[in-house]
């Protein structure tokens, strides 16, 4: 038996088509699918085998998903080659609201969390203490019964904010957040019987992280745009407006 | 909620129904009726798969939902020539339901998972009758064309969503004879489904 590496990895297309590999195996396996083109028939082929599985285990889905799904996808900006033409127009910031169930919804911040602050710490090494307080920050609120999960997407800009009363703490994830006007910053804001500045949100590419600590009375979280370093008032008008 | 066009339920489309990758590129192109049709073809297989995965109700019905808006976001990216629309559907809706499955799971819940070994049962109570006899009978008996061995390390993997190193473990089983098990599976299986690429 051959047990070069090269023979080795041409015997991963089933793992692969199965979804069976590691993250990293899968990476390293996709790169060598660009070069290699028996495992990329073969992959094709397993893949219209693996479809004749999933049409086997067909079951009747619960009667209110068809329009909760279609509900959802009026929030959900297209990617891809076909989005140049014919895009439906987004409603702008209309945010949605879901009860967090400490699960597969949790589970999907979780991960976009911890991605954003991987990505973020990979930048800033010698912020990683300040990044670990905030992800065990993030770990607590999604913890605390009470914790809301929201998303409002405006332009490409999505953001999702996870909330919590008990821990008197919400946190802001920017995704493909456009870098601020040169000269200036975005800064966040908790809106109630006052305005109260709660920090910068600075992208780097596209994603920014903030954890705002004392939201008590604050009904609303703003986001404007300020001159570097942020103002002490907001002086211009709210790009963003989150309901807490 | 609620604010958007309620419009009737196709019936089971399944495999005679409208071809899955028009309708991609339809939905590629933002046409929101296109994608309402993708719903009516796709949900049940992939809320089938879903299920067997994540096996709670209403979390399968959360990922699925999941998928579907995933694949109205990156319908773009599906072209024909990458392979039946079907096969390209389900590939991104595996991969995320696997993903997801595997980072909920990653807390204590998992080891009591991971032992389950039901999952390499084929089609089981979860299965209604909503797929055609033929299809269900042919996938069944193009089954028993693997061995045992193939068959459960397959099954475990794509219905059970475990990687190939826990079917290893499950089934004390050196890694490089899962690997070739489920490869060998695979060619089986399309071999007697007459399946091209
Ligand atoms: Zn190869």
């Amino acid at each position: 038996m051959n047990t070069r590496p090269d023979a080795e990895i041409h015997a991963l297309t089933g793992a692969y088509v199965l979804d069976a590999l590691s993250d990293q195996e899968r990476a390293a396996f996709e790169e060598h699918l660009g070069a290699c083109e028996t495992c990329a028939v073969e992959v094709s082929e397993f893949r219209e085998t693996t479809a004749r599985l999933a049409l086997a285990a067909s079951a009747q889905p619960p009667a209110g998903l068809r329009d909760a799904v279609l509900a959802r996808i009026a929030d959900v900006r297209q990617e891809g080659p076909g989005t140049g033409e014919n895009v439906v127009p987004l409603p702008r910031s209309r945010a949605r609201r879901w009860p967090l169930r400490l699960s597969v919804a949790a589970a999907a911040v979780l991960l976009l969390v911890s991605t954003t602050l991987g990505v973020l710490l990979a930048r800033e090494r010698q912020n990683s203490d300040d990044l670990q307080q905030q992800a065990q920050a993030v770990a607590a609120v999604l913890r605390s019964g009470d914790a809301d999960i929201s998303t409002s997407v405006s332009g490409d800009t999505r953001m999702t904010m996870v909330s919590s009363r008990d821990q008197d703490l919400v946190l802001l994830l920017a995704d493909a957040l456009p870098p601020a006007p040169s000269g200036h910053d975005y800064q966040a804001w908790t809106i109630g019987d006052g305005v109260r500045a709660a920090g910068l949100l600075v992208p780097r590419d596209g994603r920014a992280f903030l954890a705002v600590h004392g939201i008590d009375t604050a009904t609303e979280i703003g986001i404007t745009v300020e001159p570097a370093g942020g103002s002490e008032r907001p002086t211009t008008d709210p790009i963003m407006q989150l309901e807490l | 909620m609620g604010d958007r066009a309620r419009r009737t339920h196709g019936t089971g489309a399944g495999a005679g129904g409208p071809d899955v990758g028009e309708l991609l590129v339809r939905v590629g192109r933002g046409d929101e009726a296109a994608f309402e049709q993708l719903y009516d073809v796709l949900s049940k297989p992939l809320y089938g798969v879903v299920r067997r995965l994540v096996r709670d109700p209403g979390q399968s019905e959360e990922v699925t939902q999941e998928v579907m808006v995933e694949l109205w976001r990156c319908a773009g990216r599906y072209s024909p020539d990458r392979g039946s629309g079907l096969a390209w559907a389900m590939t991104v809706a595996h991969r995320r339901a696997v993903d997801r499955v595997r980072s909920a799971q990653a807390s204590a819940d998992r080891e009591d998972y991971v032992g389950r070994r039901d999952v390499a049962r084929p089609f089981d109570e979860v299965t209604e009758q909503v797929t055609s006899r033929l299809e269900q009978e042919q996938v069944r008996r193009c089954l028993r064309t693997l061995t045992e061995a193939q068959r459960e390390s397959v099954l475990l993997a794509y219905y059970g969503g475990r990687t190939y190193r826990e079917v290893g473990e499950l089934l004390a089983t050196p890694l490089g004879t899962i690997k070739t098990r489920m490869r060998d599976g695979l060619i089986r299986l399309r071999d007697c489904l007459g399946v091209a690429g």
